[in-house]
């Protein structure tokens, strides 16, 4: 006992002299409540309340040039008492390092920086919509196979460089690539070659933004298909006058020879700085090679921003699916017919700091 | 108190008329080697896109509080963004990780303050509230 205290004592004293002064941390982060019904029996045809996210972020400046950036999210109202009760996450975790504005690192785990909302994955207070597009984002949801990982442990390098008016920004990462479900990609690869990729941006003029994206790794599929080849590239363009913003994707990612394609379209309005209608158009192909499995999510809706911190939306969205869909069918949890066609409606209210 | 209220009148009135003859200007520290800046360059320093001048020397932003009149003339005529955008934007910039919006000081003398004590500092404030240990800077690329 006393040799623990004693090994402790020297730990407390260097926790005190490498400690950040508490003042220049910043603690942010974000709370919302849902509501959900669908018209598809095997969804969630009573309508639920949903606490889905409960995040705070950190950012620690250590000096001029190292700083930390932290995210940790409470998903689904955690409960571990019960099976399936949502999920502690670590969003983000890495170390970044600043050489110059064209050269900086960053180690550790992030989201991984393909397209226009996968770094925002899950920050509601960020877009309009009560989610970010399926497609593309969620292709797994969509009868087809995820486009890239979620998140990527490993280095990423970035920078930024104006020619000009002209604002051009990259990224280039390398990492773990994609393991089966049961094995933690920020602990182990089970692949033989670390994925990498990245992102280019260009903003040629003020609210006009082109950017492609891309990702190349081995995905484990199966116990006996630990390296499956998975490649995808994407592209964006965002633009905006005045209260108008557009905003389009395209994707398109091969595992093993067989093609997903994503792409979508949305348009917004705001009117009086508060409320903004929008209206999206998601279109999945799951694989290019065979017809009638395709998926479509046409998104009316609104959000409404009464403070600078508090964020109401509301969106109806309607589906239709190819009959080769692989999600048609009879759900096999709760045994309901899974239709081609059906609707959602969806509320959030979001609380930000 | 009655003797002075109408000098309070008057200096109400100065105060009134004041934005119409002061000027918007952008001041950096007076040892910082820089004469002119582009347009483009303070808006990547003012997003956090960048953190340093052209030259290699760090930058460090200062903002000034919501109802300031100078707020809204610099996000106009040299950021090009009105101020909700330029909040928005800073919402996405947090929540993805990518650092927090510049500083703000609750007035200008206190932002012509920070900037003559912080040599990577820049700030926006009125011509007429200049001190000796800042200076105002060209900005090129102006429409």
């Amino acid at each position: 006992m006393a040799l623990a205290l004693a090994m402790l004592l020297p730990l407390g004293g260097a926790g005190s002299a490498y400690a950040v002064d508490f003042s220049k941390i910043t603690l942010n982060g974000f709370i919302d409540l849902e509501y959900t019904q669908s018209s598809n029996n095997a969804d969630n045809p009573n309508g639920a309340f949903h606490q889905h996210h409960l995040s705070f972020l950190l950012d620690v400046p250590v000096d001029e040039r190292i700083s930390g950036h932290f995210h940790i999210e409470f998903d689904h109202g955690v409960n571990t008492a019960v099976s399936n009760g949502g999920d502690i996450i670590v969003e983000k975790s890495f170390i970044q390092y600043f050489h110059n504005d064209l050269l900086q690192f960053r180690f550790g785990k992030a989201l991984t920086p393909f397209g226009y909302f996968n770094e925002v994955h899950d920050a509601t207070p960020v877009f309009l919509s009560f989610g970010i597009p399926r497609t593309i984002y969620r292709q797994h949801e969509r009868g087809g196979t995820s486009m890239f990982p979620k998140w990527t442990t490993g280095v990423n390098v970035l920078g930024v460089r104006e020619y000009g008016n002209t604002i051009v920004e990259y990224i280039f990462y390398v990492g773990n690539g994609e393991n089966l479900p049961t094995v933690n990609d920020a602990e182990h690869d089970s692949n033989r070659n670390k994925a990498f990729g990245g992102r280019i941006a260009i903003q040629p003029v003020e609210k006009t933004s082109l950017a492609a994206s891309f990702y190349s790794g081995e995905k484990a599929e199966s116990a006996s298909r630990l390296a499956t080849s998975h490649t995808t590239w994407g592209l964006m363009f965002a633009t905006g006058a005045g209260d108008l913003g557009a905003l389009f994707e395209y994707a398109s990612s091969d595992v093993g020879g067989t093609v997903d394609t994503g792409a979508y379209g949305q348009l917004s309005y705001t009117v009086n700085k508060q409320v903004t209608p929008y209206y999206r158009y998601e279109q999945t192909d799951p694989d290019t090679s065979s017809a009638g499995d395709g998926w479509t999510e046409q998104i009316v809706g609104v959000n409404y921003m009464p403070l600078d911190n508090l964020i109401f939306k509301a969106e109806v969205a309607d589906h239709t699916r190819g009959a080769g869909n692989r999600d048609i069918g009879v759900d096999p949890n709760t045994l309901e017919a899974n239709p081609k066609n059906y609707t959602d409606f969806r509320f959030a209210v979001t609380l930000f700091f | 108190m009655k003797r002075m209220f109408p000098l309070l009148v008057i200096a109400a009135l100065l105060g009134f008329v004041r934005p119409a003859f002061a000027e918007m200007v952008v001041i950096v520290n007076k040892d910082n080697p820089l004469a002119t800046i582009s347009k483009a360059e303070i808006e990547m320093i003012y997003l956090g896109k960048k953190k340093q001048f052209q030259n290699g020397s760090p930058a460090i932003p200062v903002d000034l509080p919501a109802e300031s009149h100078l707020r809204r003339e610099f996000f106009t005529n040299v950021l090009d963004k009105s101020e909700e955008s330029y909040r928005l934007y800073w919402v996405r910039m947090i929540f993805s990780g990518k650092g927090q919006p510049p500083l703000t000081l609750s007035a200008e003398n206190e932002a012509v303050k920070f900037v003559s004590q912080n040599k990577a500092g820049i700030a926006f404030v009125d011509s007429d509230g200049i001190l000796p240990g800042v200076k105002v800077v060209t900005i090129s690329g102006m429409k």
